[in-house]
């Protein structure tokens, strides 16, 4: 079975294949975070909220580095540049 | 002066330029680390621990020590902060966070930020992030 090319709107064009998709997604992020536990989901929640919070002092961080040592501009993370913008819905 | 002597000085220019902005983030991220290593308790004899914000959104535990086999050896904790998660890596596998270790993170981060403001930049925090 050949592999769909993902550059190819229309090899997941299905709204089921969709969903498969983003549930397998899912499956992984929650795995990797060791949500998936029936008895570990409240760190799910837990994991969110602290997750905020540790992006905001992170945020204030590179902004003091910045505006004192001149150095930690916006762009410097190790993630693609605007990735982590586009996660935080484009602010 | 030829067109490719100007280019060779642009470059040599550019590379000083580069490696002097780098070793200026290396030293203010060491002096963060120095005091990063000091929010998890005592440090043990023989080893040396790092722990600091990388950059926004990645935060950094190291620590490293000679075993009885007088090899060193070394735990990398990389936490990558993404708005809902933090994914905990080590030594570059992927690894569960613990409820226990979740707590101490965000609290070694709470601690971080008004030290390393005050002591590394000279910056006083408003009263709600002390």
């Amino acid at each position: 079975m050949s592999s769909p090319d993902v550059l190819d709107p229309e090899a997941f064009s299905s709204d089921s294949d969709l969903a498969g998709t983003k549930q397998e997604i899912d499956r992984v992020f929650a795995e990797i975070t060791g949500a998936i536990d029936p008895d570990r989901l409240a760190i799910a929640e837990e994991l969110a909220s602290d997750s905020r919070f540790v992006l905001e002092i992170g945020a204030h961080l590179r902004n003091i580095r910045y505006n004192t040592a001149g150095f930690d501009t916006p762009g410097t993370s190790q993630l693609p540049i605007g990735f982590d913008r586009a996660m935080r819905g484009g602010q | 002066m030829g067109i490719i002597d100007s280019i060779r000085d642009s470059l040599q220019t550019l590379r000083q330029t580069v490696a002097t902005d780098d070793n200026h983030r290396r030293e203010y991220l060491r002096r963060e680390s120095q005091i990063g290593a000091t929010l998890f308790g005592p440090i043990p004899a023989g080893v040396t621990r790092d722990f600091f914000c990388l950059d926004e959104t990645t935060w950094v535990w190291h620590e490293s020590w000679v075993d009885a086999d007088g090899q060193t050896q070394h735990v990398s904790t990389r936490y990558d902060v993404y708005p809902n998660t933090i994914i905990k890596t080590q030594n570059g596998q992927p690894m569960p966070m613990t409820v226990q270790e979740l707590e101490n993170f965000t609290k070694a981060v709470s601690a971080y930020y008004p030290l390393v403001a005050q002591q590394v930049y000279g910056v006083e925090l408003q009263p709600a992030y002390r």
